[in-house]
């Protein structure tokens, strides 16, 4: 039994988001994530606490950001700005100071009622185009009650509501968010077990079960595959996958392209990026 | 379809301007790439010269007559010209050759009261106004010159005079003058008819006939349409100095009947009709006037039905084909549009053609009957002329002297202000002083236009409109049903902009005083970390603050307020959130401004964000700028929409480019237009011009070559289209 929770942490919100399911949508980035895909491009969803980025190549090392920080994470040495992330709480003070951008709080605790006022201000493009609102992340199943609760809420202002979802939950959590989910985006990223956890960390056996389950539910389902050379563009793991999908009732399969636009994250919040080589078989796929 | 068309677009390219000179788009009527033949007329010299001492001849008498016997002297000694490569005739002459003796000396010789000058000086001197005499708003109507024919219309002003129980001597001269003008048009069809028929390549025979039906009566083929409105067009525009702002009363619509007559007769197969509509469009995409040349498409019948047809369709193919940015097209749309014209539009744009506005039609009809109260038989078909702006079809002249710059009065109230004012002291100060621009700008105005008619006599514009000739009156000075006079306004985003960072940097943050605001500004932003915070200001225009929003609406609410209010020749006001090229104009004679932008630099456009600054995306765009609520602005409301190109990708990008454009209309919008852009290919494009000779951007109302823009302006772009990433 899911506990519905009044507040969340949320990454970020994006606006007429055209490619998460159906019409004009706004997608709400809820933060943590159980996978680590190789290739993700949301990193700053990974984390499940508030983290904060610094893009050292907008820094002005006008040292703003030194004057307003509570726990000494910045500082000018020799002319230059230094980041100490160890030293950094994530209270974002710094981020409102800095003048050039270059410091982006990534996650931050919301209510319901701001989540819902930022996405029902686009209800006017929702209703030309059948859009809604999109629960992303990370995961938003890692915060159940939380996404319950927005899901209700978002159903309450007669909005439609999509999850995207990568399968890795619980099958009770399914149960209880299914009748406030209008379409569930749902990754299938490998077909064998070895593969998904070469690719994501963990195995997919728990994946596939919930997709059959919400399929036999009778849940809309929009499969989607992001194309990662070196993979998943093989012909026998594609081949796999059109097996697996011949075999629930799906709305459309979705193949998404890979890019590395991300890279520039990464940096910015400190971790390692092992992007994924580039690949002549996945442009032919 | 188009073979042989393409064949000849080379020759058609270089037909008006020079090939040895560099293409300078705003040389209006300049045709001189193709010489014509010199045994049929004078050149340009010649022609000057012949023509002067023509005008020291004329006996001093009313203007009209001045004016048209120049016309006509012109059209006699003009230099022809028909080609194998051409349906369409040279007609070789200068710049509006008829305005050193005619308007151009009458301008000089009227004079505006001192309380006038006085006004229009210091409001030019401070960036507030931009005015001039406006001539180049007009639209005949074009279904009596289909039906009558140029000898019709001369036939029907003569029965309308002889119909007069009495005329002044005034009326008599406009009676004169169209007569004078209009048989001279029929002279010069029948020496090109003659010209033609002398000719031996193939197209020479097809070219005399049409002539010939126009020489003497009425067209009775969608050529001969094409014909007409072309002569039309080239006569107006550079001989009788009256911009024609629309090809027709919809295009398709107007070519419906003649087309579907051509092919149920068999005169012309449908790649010949598709051809005649390439080789006319080929002509103003080849004329390349800066401001570009409209026409629109679509629309609504009275009872409801669409006027969208299969000739939309083969207009539409034929313009894709070209892959032309001029002519500019205006497309009407409402929920009565069939899909596939929206769809077939929307690819286009998102493919890089950027010369549509989508005009709200239901919106636009709702606003002439509701706010202006015209019966809607009469405003169901409305024109959309020049960059987007609405008038009563065959009945409406609206002319536009006087440009607006609302970022002026939120400086002069900044600079009013002192320390220890409060901010809402501030925002009142501008209210206050662009109430006492606007009623200064009516003031001097309407003297600007008491005798437009004594200036430049609209005489083969008269000639066409019933009421005009019912009046004995100047149709487009106070002979038509609705003679307005139009203000043209821009600069809503940095003037709310402006604001809202005063009120952020000194009463929100407590950044700065003031004073010490105030002479940051006239040194063009001394202190660069200040102007980064009014550049990140949190109450943006565009972007749906609801503050900003509100501020926005407010300033609008004020311009609104003009419509209506009575001009100087028996219309009244209409108000148009546009800013042409002033935004570049004003911004260039503008010191700093609170909101981040330096000396000199453009201000916003029309009804738009500034650039760069809508940083919420599409979706907070649009609503900011509804709240305005465009479709109140009864002139237009121009809207420039900017799109990743990642955004509009696809069956999905395609069906959200629809729902935006359907958002919009039902949230009252009234033109919008879109831009997609890649920000790495505008920089690839800023480091290699070479190899984007084709690529065209909106700027403002007009489409112009990316290339042709200056760098400081394509700077403004790639700054924009970052934002969009």
């Amino acid at each position: 039994m899911i506990t519905e929770k009044a507040t969340g942490i949320v990454t970020d919100f994006k606006r007429f988001a055209v490619h998460d399911g159906d019409g004009i949508r706004t997608t709400v980035f809820l933060k943590g994530c159980p996978l680590k895909c190789v290739w993700c491009h949301n990193p700053e969803s990974i984390g499940r606490t508030p983290e904060l980025a610094f893009y050292r190549e907008k820094c002005a090392h006008c040292g703003e950001c030194v004057k307003v920080c509570p726990s000494g994470a910045h500082t000018i040495e020799d002319g230059r700005h230094r980041f100490h992330r160890e030293k950094c709480t994530a209270c974002g003070k710094c981020e409102n100071a800095c003048l050039a951008g270059a410091l982006k709080l990534c996650g931050r605790e919301m209510s319901i009622a701001e989540v819902i006022k930022v996405v029902a201000e686009d209800k006017m493009f929702y209703e030309t185009s059948n859009g809604g609102m999109t629960l992303s992340g990370g995961e938003p199943t890692l915060q159940p009650g939380f996404t319950l609760s927005l899901l209700k809420a978002a159903k309450a202002e007669g909005i439609n509501t999509a999850l995207d979802t990568c399968g890795l939950t619980t099958r009770e959590i399914y149960e209880e968010l299914l009748p406030f989910v209008d379409t569930f985006l749902y990754d299938i990223k490998h077909i064998t077990d070895g593969g998904h956890i070469r690719c994501t960390g963990h195995g997919n056996e728990r994946i596939l079960e919930n997709l059959r389950f919400l399929s036999d539910a009778g849940a809309r389902i929009e499969i989607r595959t992001p194309l990662v050379p070196g993979f998943n563009d093989d012909s026998e793991t594609l081949h796999g996958i059109g097996r697996l999908l011949s075999g629930v009732n799906i709305t459309r399969a979705k193949l998404l392209p890979y890019h590395s636009y991300a890279s520039s994250k990464y940096d910015a919040l400190g971790m390692e990026n092992t992007p994924p080589p580039s690949s002549a078989r996945t442009r032919r796929t | 379809m188009l073979d042989q068309l393409k064949r000849d677009i080379p020759f058609i390219e270089n037909k008006y301007h020079k090939t040895d000179e560099p293409f300078n788009a705003f040389a209006r009527m300049s045709y001189h790439g193709w010489e014509g033949d010199p045994s049929t007329g004078m050149d340009d010299g010649e022609l000057k010269d012949a023509l002067s001492a023509f005008a020291d001849a004329i006996p001093d008498t009313e203007h009209a007559v001045i004016k048209a016997k120049l016309f006509a002297f012109v059209l006699d000694h003009m230099r022809i010209g028909i080609d194998e490569h051409d349906y369409f005739p040279l007609l070789y002459n200068w710049n509006r050759p008829l305005s050193a003796f005619a308007a151009g000396r009458w301008e000089r010789q009227m004079k505006i009261s001192d309380e006038a000058a006085k006004f229009r000086a210091e409001a030019v001197a401070s960036a507030a106004i931009n005015c001039w005499r406006d001539y180049d708003h007009a639209v005949p109507d074009w279904h009596a010159l289909y039906e009558l024919g140029f000898p019709g219309i001369r036939e029907r002003a003569q029965k309308y005079r002889a119909g007069h129980p009495s005329l002044s001597e005034k009326q008599t001269a406009y009676f004169d003058a169209i007569d004078i003008e209009y048989a001279a048009i029929l002279r010069l069809i029948a020496r090109l008819r003659d010209y033609a028929a002398g000719c031996a390549f193939d197209k020479a025979e097809r070219i005399a006939e049409c002539l010939d039906h126009l020489a003497k009566g009425a067209p009775t083929t969608m050529y001969e349409r094409l014909m007409l409105i072309y002569l039309y067009f080239m006569l107006s525009e550079s001989v009788d100095a009256y911009q024609v702002r629309s090809l027709g009363h919809g295009l398709d619509h107007d070519l419906t009947a003649p087309y579907l007559a051509d092919r149920a007769a068999g005169r012309f197969t449908e790649e010949e009709l598709a051809s005649f509509i390439g080789y006319f469009l080929m002509q103003f995409s080849a004329i390349g006037n800066y401001w570009g040349q409209p026409l629109y498409l679509g629309g609504t019948n009275l009872d409801g039905s669409t006027r969208v047809n299969e000739l939309t369709r083969v207009i539409l193919d034929v313009y894709d084909e070209l892959g032309i940015y001029n002519p500019k097209l205006q497309v009407k749309y409402s929920k009565t549009s069939p899909s596939w014209y929206l769809d077939k539009m929307l690819d286009m744009v998102r493919r890089g053609h950027s010369s549509f506005v989508f005009v709200c039609d239901d919106n636009i009809r709702a606003m002439m009957t509701g706010i202006r109260g015209i019966p809607k038989e009469r405003c169901y078909d409305f024109d959309v002329k020049g960059c987007y702006e609405f008038a009563v079809r065959a009945g409406e002249f609206s002319a536009a002297p006087t440009y607006i710059n609302l970022l002026a009065p939120a400086v002069s109230a900044l600079n009013r202000s002192a320390d220890g004012d409060a901010y809402a002291d501030i925002e009142a100060r501008c209210l206050d002083d662009l109430r006492a621009l606007l009623d200064g700008a009516i003031m001097m105005t309407n003297e600007l236009e008491r005798e437009l008619d004594e200036i430049n006599p609209s005489v083969m514009l008269s000639a066409t409109i019933t009421r005009s000739l019912e009046l004995a009156r100047d149709a487009y000075h106070d002979g038509a049903e609705y003679n307005t006079t139009v203000f043209v306004v821009g600069g809503l985003g940095s003037a709310v902009d402006a604001l809202m960072a005063v009120k952020y940097l000194v009463y929100e943050t407590g950044t700065v005083s003031l004073s010490e605001l105030k002479r940051v500004l006239t040194e063009n932003w001394s202190d660069g970390k200040l102007r980064q915070m009014a550049l990140t200001c949190p109450h943006k225009y565009g972007c749906g603050d609801p503050e900003a929003d509100s501020l926005g609406a407010k300033i609008a609410d004020m311009v609104a307020s003009c419509q209506g209010r009575p001009n100087a020749r028996g219309g009244d006001y209409k108000v148009d959130m546009h800013s042409a090229r002033q935004f570049i104009e004003f911004g260039r004679r503008m010191g700093a401004t609170a909101d981040g932008r330096l000396a000199g630099e453009e201000t916003s456009k029309n009804g738009s964000a500034v650039m760069g600054m809508d940083r919420n995306g599409v979706t907070a765009l649009i609503r900011s700028i509804l709240v305005t609520r465009p479709a109140r602005f009864t002139e237009g409301y121009g809207f420039d929409v900017m799109l990743h190109e990642t955004a509009v990708q696809g069956d999905d990008g395609l069906a959200a480019m629809r729902a935006l454009l359907a958002a919009y209309d039902a949230g009252g919008g009234s033109t919008i237009q879109f831009n997609i852009f890649d920000a790495s290919t505008l920089r690839d494009a800023q480091a290699h011009p070479e190899k984007y000779q084709n690529l065209q951007v909106r700027v403002c109302g007009w489409n112009t070559l990316w290339n042709n823009m200056a760098k400081e302006e394509q700077d403004k772009y790639i700054e924009r289209s970052e934002n969009l990433q």
